[in-house]
């Protein structure tokens, strides 16, 4: 291999790699902001979206080590008794650039998401806070992975699709971003399919089949109502903050369908 | 901008022909044992410089017929293991094995499209291949690998759990392995010769990569050890003469992200934290840890926040 590099053909390599690299480069910039006006355009229509680091925080890897598997977590904080109604996040350059709409049902000022999702290509990635006075607050970051939403299902395919459906719920640690709420994760085991894998020998994608609805509730009220699609990650996994009421028992319960129309259900007894 | 793309794409063809012919004379094969012939991958990341020649590949020769395993990261790899079998023996392939479905170990396939010869793989192989295929050569195409570098030939051989292959007064062991490595992972051993081709059952020098069941990747080198070998050709790295050394850094570096990762979940840490804090004293045993860590942690913290 030594040899390989230096001999003069590694001359040739350099130029082969230069060839590619300004073209795309240029192009990048300018695609990214006309793709992101189309987007726009589409989800939010007229509504005027501002950028504000100060009441919308979300974080994401720079660089993902697995596109199939990114991780990103979202934090608000509004002021003057104002509260979130929706979250949304937006991937600019994936298939389905709206990846999750969480509707929340409860009156939260202060809150956190964390979820997993798939990444295309080199994109940014938006949580964008619709506020009870009717604010759009976004924050940005852009994220360097590829290849997630066409990327084939993880691991052991009989076994992921044995267990479509199976559920778990966990408390987690609460976060420094909200020292009083309580932070629950739902796992819901599900290939969430893109459709985008090909076939060969059939010549046909293989079909999409994912999560598009989960629906989560404490005792007898709705926290939030989750839509998505195939951009959350295999097996998604949701984390969401909470307030629990002091009572002794409290259920969590997790209603999700998938594209398929097929129902999950399942509750969990937590402590107060 | 547009008039100069066609000089430089004539500039990057040039480029390739001249990589391929010199890559195809530094191909080489060596004699590991008798009749059994290895052509060690280079340390590297896929690319078209290496042609996709990073993971060992090699051949096995009876009294009547040759049985290849894997075959490299694009046709011309292929072909130059092709090359070097017409070099030693006027026997046909009949089989050609394929101990999982990774690009790397697959896509030299096509160099031995022949009526003669068989396409023999784990019964999840075509599933998987049929999965990931299309995924794998647009990969491959960014790389600036061409679509006949990448072409797949249908699996005829499926094996269930063990299979015997003869190639004349010489008997291969094919026995299917449960998901580890891959979901599809297979092992063939020369009974002749006491030689295992383990396929990426076992990394050595490079970082392994998971991309199947840690857990049970963990049980299926547990079960390899039953096997009397005098030979263990791995995926990736060098060959070794006993399972204990063989196996040492695998198995250190694998127990150590799940002892970790349980750890971390049982902490309720997060899967950010994890990539940042697990097993990062492994760096200094494998080559391209910065290339594959990081995923393999991403990917035991989801398989084992489900124990």
């Amino acid at each position: 291999m030594n040899r390989l590099n230096q001999s003069p053909l590694s001359a040739l390599f350099y130029c082969f790699a230069f060839m590619a690299t300004p073209a795309l480069a240029q192009q990048t910039a300018a695609d990214d902001a006309g793709r992101w006006e189309n987007v726009k355009a589409a989800i939010f229509k007229q509504a005027s979206i501002q950028e504000d680091d100060y009441s919308i925080q979300l974080e994401a890897p720079k660089r993902a080590y697995d596109a199939a598997i990114v991780p990103i977590k979202v934090n608000v904080s509004l002021e003057n008794e104002e509260y979130v109604e929706k979250l949304y996040i937006v991937v600019d350059n994936n298939p389905a650039p709206l990846a999750a709409t969480f509707k929340f049902r409860t009156r939260q000022s202060k809150m956190e998401i964390q979820t997993r999702i798939r990444i295309n290509e080199y994109t940014n990635v938006r949580a964008i806070a619709q506020t009870s006075s009717g604010d759009y607050l976004m924050s940005k970051a852009f994220v360097k992975a590829s290849g997630g939403c066409s990327a084939p299902m993880l691991s052991d395919q009989e076994a992921a699709l044995a267990r479509a459906g199976k559920m778990k719920f966990k408390i987690g640690e609460s976060s420094e971003q909200l020292p009083h709420s309580s932070i629950g994760q739902i796992l819901i085991s599900h290939p969430n399919n893109s459709g985008m894998q090909f076939d060969q020998i059939s010549r046909n994608y293989i079909p999409a089949y994912f999560v598009n609805q989960v629906s989560v509730r404490l005792d007898d009220k709705e926290l939030f109502l989750l839509e998505t699609n195939f951009s959350l990650s295999e097996n998604p996994s949701i984390h969401f903050s909470f307030d629990l009421e002091q009572k002794p028992d409290s259920v969590i319960s997790v209603k999700a369908i998938d594209s398929n129309n097929s129902s999950y259900e399942n509750t969990w007894k937590i402590k107060g | 901008m547009n008039l100069q793309m066609p000089k430089l794409a004539d500039v990057g063809i040039l480029c390739l022909a001249l990589i391929y012919q010199y890559a195809q004379a530094q191909f080489a094969v060596q004699e590991i044992a008798d009749g059994v012939y290895l052509h060690y991958g280079v340390h590297e990341q896929i690319s078209i410089h290496n042609r996709g020649d990073i993971s060992n590949i090699g051949f096995i020769v009876g009294d009547e017929f040759v049985a290849v395993i894997d075959t490299g990261g694009s046709r011309g790899v292929g072909e130059s293991l092709r090359r070097e079998i017409e070099n030693i023996t006027n026997l046909p392939v009949r089989y050609v094995i394929l101990t999982h479905a990774h690009p790397d170990h697959i896509f030299g396939v096509s160099a031995f499209d022949s009526a003669m010869t068989e396409i023999v793989g784990h019964k999840n192989l075509n599933n998987s291949l049929i999965q990931r295929g299309e995924f794998y050569r647009d990969r491959f195409i960014n790389e600036g690998f061409s679509e006949r570098d990448l072409e797949l030939l249908p699996q005829k051989i499926i094996v269930e759990s063990e299979l015997k292959l003869d190639l004349g007064n010489r008997q291969l062991n094919l026995i299917a392995v449960k998901t580890s490595h891959t979901d599809n992972d297979l092992l063939v051993l020369d009974e002749s010769t006491k030689t295992i081709w383990t396929g990426d059952l076992l990394f050595r020098q490079r970082v392994p990569v998971i991309d199947g069941d840690v857990l049970g990747w963990l049980k299926s080198m547990e079960m390899l050890s039953v096997y009397d070998v005098n030979l263990i050709v791995p995926g990736h790295g060098l060959v070794a003469t006993s399972w204990t050394e063989a196996l040492a850094d695998q198995k250190r570096y694998l127990e150590k992200l799940i002892s970790e990762v349980r750890e971390l979940l049982s902490a309720q840490g997060s899967i950010q934290q994890a990539v940042k804090t697990i097993a990062k004293d492994e760096r200094d045993y494998w080559l391209l840890f910065d290339d594959h860590h990081g995923q393999n942690v991403s990917r035991v913290y989801t398989q084992l926040e489900w124990e």
